[in-house]
């Protein structure tokens, strides 16, 4: 027997990133967020990689370098350490979570009303947060010339529009928070005021999940989220695994992703193509697209955002607005008062039982997710 | 001296404090000096210069912590707080609980590797007045006494989560100790006290909203300006606005913030005359283009070569003193704060815009001592500084209990030292027999 001298440490009974292999990755359950890898590579070690939407040992030789502090076990959004402390922390007692107040809007930027995706509401927040300097950075998510999401900083709102628009496959948005210092050496050649890498201002924009894992790792304030002033969760029905999501356009529509402008989920599948041509299709027909751990998920709103955003319930190409959090209500205060977005009025009358109409949509549209998921 | 000689304790490690350590020492006398932050020096520590001589204030004061540190006669107790006081006169019994600093203090070399691997980041340090941030494995600052690291325990991942343990891992010189505890510790045989707890300032009680500070980010406080001037603080020594990174070349100093005023406290905080012109005249040396401007009610100051160090400023560094009262502050599209106020000189409503804004906030007493006047049974006066005879200054309203410094009142650092020397000597008598 080949002896193996032992780590030096006080932890007992740890669960480490062979855990979180074998319980959440090679169960499906992994919502490939990228948070593990995000934390692990932030802190310099040379451990772990996402390889696709998969995090893994960068080789067998890596796995020595694991120092087992266990925090990529405690943080992932799938496991269960952490989540009755952010559930009590962010007021979450059922399947929507607290909520504050729920608005219609839609932005009164031209521009991004053509591009945006309902209200091009988050993208407006976005440049508000830019214009009045109150953000360094942003995590977001773009296509590239393939139409797979990719994960993307943007560091000024001329990159913004660029962004604009839903994405229906994932993108492992936790995931380039990991080159934080890159991220912040970028940051200061812009501005100069920013001395500490610590003391940067980020926006997250991420799905329940991300948002989920981000919370965690804010609950610790950890490495490298402590930046994140503002996070912004999108409403997310399921997620669609890129490869197949593609496949089966190609079936259905006979194009192919590099010829597709834009996609939207309503009642059902809606495409465009670049020559502007529309498809219909049935939503049920992409089921087997969907993400194995999306069948695990109880979210839809977004639950543990400061402002949830999504297109659900809204009429005349206005974002529904779900605000949770102090910080999250006086941000959309200010923005409807520097006049970047325009709130919908229903009849005056009428507010109490609009709002509650709302969030019972809501409710049903969680219940929906959850059913289809057993 | 034998083993059960008495000896002094003393409450507080600021300049007052280590001042009254050091003279007791030196007479021969047993001392523990108590400190309740992690590391000994206070406020003196934190400034950039002292007045009327700009003397670098780190520079006076690091000698006598590591004097202090090293002083056969002194025990220091740093992370620790007094509990319980009985006996009298003479013969005081004290029990001081001890914060566990899960760092070995005689063992941590100091090198700042747990720090470093620390996952948890952008705790705000008291220290740098908030402007810096630093990991749960933490030193107040670099050349803090004693040099030895200390773990947040509110914060610590292993302390509580049972996970991470990489400083522990990390710790060439094995000196995470996570089996430190908080702990009770009886001092017999104490023969007299020292109440040496110093100040806070006006802006850890009040928002000071009609100044637009903490709304505006170029509005700033005294103790930011001096961290952010200072040469080891977290803008190293260049001066330069919060939210854009230029260099100020106007600053409105306005004094009288929160002191002598019935919405806040009723008194005088009797230094920031001068350490308004202390800082205006620093912050020139940094830039010779800079003016400044310093709103007053009147100045007091009252000592030796105050008023020549007042008219130094309006001489050479382009200060200029305009009596005035502040009716409120806003700012432009460009964050610069724009100053409405009364010129007494003239009557009249007057506007002036700057770059930054100094807010000479007024020293109010240490949060902490109702809690410990009640343990030491001692009188506060209804400001809640500890009240003594004018008379007999460093004297409380128990026999063997003295004070000095900024917990009697404000008074500057050169007062402090006299007082805290003054308040030995009678602690000296007890012990002695005057």
């Amino acid at each position: 027997m080949t002896e193996v001298k032992p780590k030096k440490t006080i932890l007992k009974d740890v669960k480490i990133f062979k855990d979180l292999e074998e319980e959440i990755i090679k169960t499906n359950k992994c919502c490939a967020c990228g948070a593990c890898v995000a934390h692990c590579n932030s802190q310099g070690f040379d451990v772990i990689k996402m390889e696709g939407y998969t995090p893994q040992f960068i080789s067998d030789a890596n796995v020595e370098n694991c120092k087992e502090c266990g925090v990529c076990y405690f943080i992932c959004p799938q496991t269960e350490p952490l989540m009755k402390q952010i559930n009590d922390g962010y007021r979450i007692k059922d399947e929507i979570g607290y909520i504050q107040d729920v608005i219609a809007a839609k932005t009164t930027d031209e521009k991004i009303r053509e591009l945006g995706q309902d209200g091009g509401l988050v993208t407006t927040l976005l440049m508000y947060l830019f214009d009045k300097n109150k953000i360094d950075a942003a995590v977001v998510s773009e296509y590239d010339e393939n139409l797979q999401p990719i994960p993307k900083i943007i560091y000024d709102k001329e990159d913004l529009l660029k962004s604009s628009g839903t994405r229906y496959s994932i993108s492992s948005n936790i995931l380039p928070l990991k080159d934080l210092y890159t991220i912040a050496e970028e940051i200061v050649e812009k501005h100069h005021q920013i001395y500490d890498i610590n003391q940067i201002r980020m926006v997250f924009v991420g799905t329940p999940c991300q948002c989920r894992a981000v919370r965690k790792m804010q609950l610790l304030n950890i490495s490298p989220t402590h930046v994140i002033k503002y996070v912004f969760g999108l409403f997310c029905m399921e997620n669609f695994d890129y490869e197949k999501l593609f496949q089966l356009v190609k079936k259905e529509t006979n194009e192919d992703p590099t010829n597709i402008a834009k996609m939207n989920i309503k009642k059902n599948f809606f495409i465009t193509n670049k020559e502007n041509k529309v498809y219909e299709v049935e939503l049920k027909k992409f089921d087997n697209a969907v993400r194995d751990h999306c069948h695990e998920c109880d979210e839809f709103t977004s639950r543990f955002a400061d402002i949830s955003f999504g297109g659900s319930g809204a009429v005349q190409r206005n974002s529904m607005v779900v605000i949770r959090t102090e910080k999250g209500e006086e941000l959309i205060r200010d923005v409807i008062i520097a006049g970047y977005i325009n709130k919908f009025t229903p009849k005056k009358s009428t507010i109490a039982e609009w709002k509650s109409n709302k969030i019972n949509l809501f409710r049903r549209m969680t219940t929906t997710k959850i059913n289809k998921s057993k | 001296m034998g083993e059960d000689s008495k000896s002094v304790l003393i409450i507080g490690a600021g300049i007052a404090g280590i001042q009254a350590a050091l003279d007791l020492g030196d007479m021969g006398i047993q001392v523990h000096l108590v400190e309740k932050q992690p590391c000994i020096g206070g406020r003196m520590a934190q400034l950039d210069k002292t007045f009327p001589t700009l003397d670098c204030s780190i520079c006076i004061l690091a000698p006598k912590l590591s004097e202090c540190y090293r002083h056969p006669n002194i025990t220091l107790h740093t992370l620790s707080e007094v509990q319980k006081v009985g006996g009298s006169v003479g013969n005081f019994t004290v029990d001081v609980l001890k914060h566990a600093r899960y760092v070995k203090e005689d063992v941590c070399t100091n090198c700042g590797d747990c720090g470093t691997i620390c996952p948890v980041r952008g705790i705000t340090n008291f220290f740098d007045a908030n402007l810096a941030t630093q990991a749960a494995a933490q030193i107040t600052f670099p050349a803090a006494v004693p040099a030895a690291y200390h773990i947040d325990p509110s914060k610590c991942l292993y302390l509580n989560y049972e996970i991470c343990g990489l400083c522990y891992q990390i710790c060439g010189a094995d000196a995470i100790d996570f089996t430190q505890k908080d702990s009770v510790l009886t001092l017999n045989n104490i023969g007299a006290l020292i109440v040496a707890t110093g100040l806070d300032l006006a802006e850890d009680i009040h928002t000071l909203n009609i100044y637009g500070y903490q709304k505006y980010d170029n509005v700033i406080a005294a103790i930011e300006l001096e961290r952010l001037i200072c040469a080891s603080g977290p803008q190293v020594g260049h001066l330069s606005r919060l939210t854009d990174g230029k260099h100020p070349k106007k600053i409105a100093f306005l004094q009288c913030i929160d002191s002598r005023s019935q919405k806040g406290q009723m008194y005088c905080s009797s230094i920031c005359c001068m350490y308004t012109t202390k800082e205006a005249m620093i912050a020139y040396e940094h830039d010779n283009e800079l003016e400044s401007y310093v709103f007053y009610i009147d100045m007091r100051a009252g000592g030796k070569g105050f008023q020549k160090f007042l008219r130094r400023g309006a001489d050479e560094y382009n200060i200029k003193y305009i009596k005035s009262k502040i009716s409120h502050i806003e700012v432009d599209e460009d964050e610069s704060p724009i100053i409405t106020y009364e010129d007494y000189d003239t009557s009249e409503i007057k506007q002036l815009k700057v770059d930054l804004a100094v807010l000479a906030t007024c020293i109010i007493p240490s949060r902490g001592i109702n809690k410990l006047a009640d343990v030491l049974g001692i009188d506060l006066n209804h400001y809640d500084f500890v009240k003594t005879n004018p008379f007999l200054p460093v004297e409380t309203s128990v026999e063997g209990i003295y004070t000095c410094g900024c917990a009697r009142e404000p008074m500057d650092i050169p007062r402090s030292v006299a007082e805290a020397s003054g308040a030995a000597a009678r602690a000296a008598e007890v012990i002695k027999g005057g």
